[in-house]
């Protein structure tokens, strides 16, 4: 009974959201394609006798539910439209597929970035003989930080989480480079000690391992494209933690990306190098330009962007700018407190960003691709 | 929390639901291509966990974490290589591989 009537419940909500004229063309049509799923899910449960399989319809109808819950948050007029197309231009490099990217505003001091399981999207094909196309994301961030563009780069840490989870970087460096092989990584045994140890003790540090590398990817993707800003968030959210079974310690993770953004060897960053090549995927590099921005932020003006890499720059370039100006002011940002210089450098980034929205809608209605 | 709940970033969720099929031989069954698709997870698993270099891009994503699975498994891996690839999996080894996947506790 319940199965059914969730998947009703979800249908009437999707009915909903498809009156509310969303921003994205693209959106509408998403909400439709699952609408069809769930039409066709209720027709095949509802038959006599059911014509698919109870579990698989409990996993197919737990997904509609999770993927509504993505649609609907976007909703929301207090979309960061300037963060949300940064991070769309980071993915757009890692996937072939079509991200649809929402997004929700939390309350709590939490990031993410969620995508839909590609699980979902292979049974709906075989079983259900519909092929989605595009695939939904979502972004979630503190409400708190919606115009703070600088306090927003976990969202690329996440990106990087994302990236791993659905190819399964980390997973293919376990099994290619196994705890027992190495790098070995800080904090914890070394391979030549984790070999000796009892196979159980050796399968708690495994999943250690997992963690950890999983997290030092994600910390490299985050430089990978905000630089310093991405450390120096980070270095202010936890600058002494200790490690634990889910994360190394600050200090470890703060090390590796010194090493990457100097370009310094390390076996670590060779580890995901070789399992992204394997999977076909591009190297982890530093993706932003280095952009000059003190004569415009140094008049309060915000700079425009050339390109992605502009883009990217901008976090790393207004990080530095930010951090100068809160601890030794200059010029006109003497006469401002520290809230106020806060603000402003996160009103520039953000007008920045916008700058070079505006110029490519104005170039895409210039010459229609 | 009223009941568990799968964990979201399991890549291993709908193949787990196929082999659910599998052991309770509940009617109706899934689909033939799905049925194939989780077989062909099993085989692609052995095979890159027995050499790794063999992972590429149009590897499975199931097959990879089943594989980091199957390493703590010997004897069942060799169970499971046993059975010919177009072959439906037997009941009492879809439920062995099954319990084999369960997560441990922390």
């Amino acid at each position: 009974m319940l199965l059914k009537s969730n998947l009703r419940l979800l249908l009437a909500q999707l009915e909903r959201l498809a009156e509310t004229s969303y921003f994205s063309p693209r959106l509408d049509a998403y909400i439709d394609e699952l609408r069809g799923v769930a039409s066709e899910l209720i027709s095949r449960l509802g038959a006599t006798p059911p014509s698919i399989n109870d579990a698989l319809g409990r996993f197919l109808a737990e997904e509609i539910w999770k993927l509504t819950q993505f649609l609907t948050g976007s909703t929301t007029k207090q979309i960061p439209y300037e963060v949300v197309y940064a991070v769309e231009r980071a993915a757009a490099a890692w996937t072939n597929k079509q991200l649809l990217v929402t997004t929700a505003i939390v309350q709590e001091s939490n990031f993410f970035f969620q995508g839909g399981s590609e699980d979902f999207f292979e049974a709906v094909k075989d079983e259900l003989g519909i092929d989605l196309v595009s695939r939904p994301v979502q972004i979630a961030l503190p409400y708190i930080y919606r115009h703070k563009p600088l306090f927003c780069t976990p969202l690329f840490h996440e990106l990087g989480h994302f990236v791993d989870t659905q190819n399964e970087v980390v997973a293919t460096s376990m099994l290619s480079s196994p705890e027992t092989v190495g790098p070995d990584l800080p904090d914890l045994p070394t391979a030549a000690q984790i070999k000796s140890l009892l196979p159980e003790e050796q399968k708690f540090i495994r999943r250690v391992v997992t963690a950890h590398r999983r997290e030092y990817f994600a910390d490299l993707f985050g430089v990978a494209y905000a630089g310093r800003a991405a450390q120096g968030f980070l270095e202010e959210f936890c600058p002494d933690d200790d490690y634990t079974p889910t994360h190394p310690s600050s200090s470890a993770r703060f090390a590796l990306m010194d090493d990457f953004l100097a370009g310094r060897q390390n076996p670590i960053i060779d580890l995901y190098q070789v399992a992204l090549k394997a999977r076909g995927l591009p190297q982890l590099q530093l993706n932003f330009a280095g952009v000059a921005l003190d004569d415009c932020y140094g008049d309060v003006r915000p700079f425009t962007p050339k390109s992605d890499a502009d883009v990217f720059g901008l976090f790393d370039a207004s990080w530095t700018f930010l951090v100068d100006q809160w601890s030794s002011p200059t010029e006109v940002w003497s006469k401002l407190g520290e809230d106020d210089r806060v603000r402003a450098v996160n009103d520039l980034t953000e007008k920045s960003i916008r700058n070079r929205m505006v110029q490519e809608a104005w170039g895409e209605a210039a010459y229609p691709r | 929390m009223l009941a568990a709940k799968p964990n979201r970033t399991n890549s291993l969720r709908l193949f787990e639901v196929v082999l659910r099929a599998f052991e309770q031989k509940a009617e109706p069954q899934v689909s033939d291509p799905l049925r194939t698709h989780a077989l062909r997870v099993v085989h692609e698993a052995l095979l890159i966990a027995g050499n790794p270099a063999l992972i590429n891009a149009t590897t499975g994503r199931e097959a990879i974490e089943l594989a980091l699975r199957l390493r703590d498994l010997p004897t069942l891996s060799g169970r499971l290589a046993a059975v010919p690839q177009a072959a439906p999996m037997p009941p009492e080894l879809a439920q062995e591989l099954l319990t084999s996947l369960r997560p441990l506790a922390a």
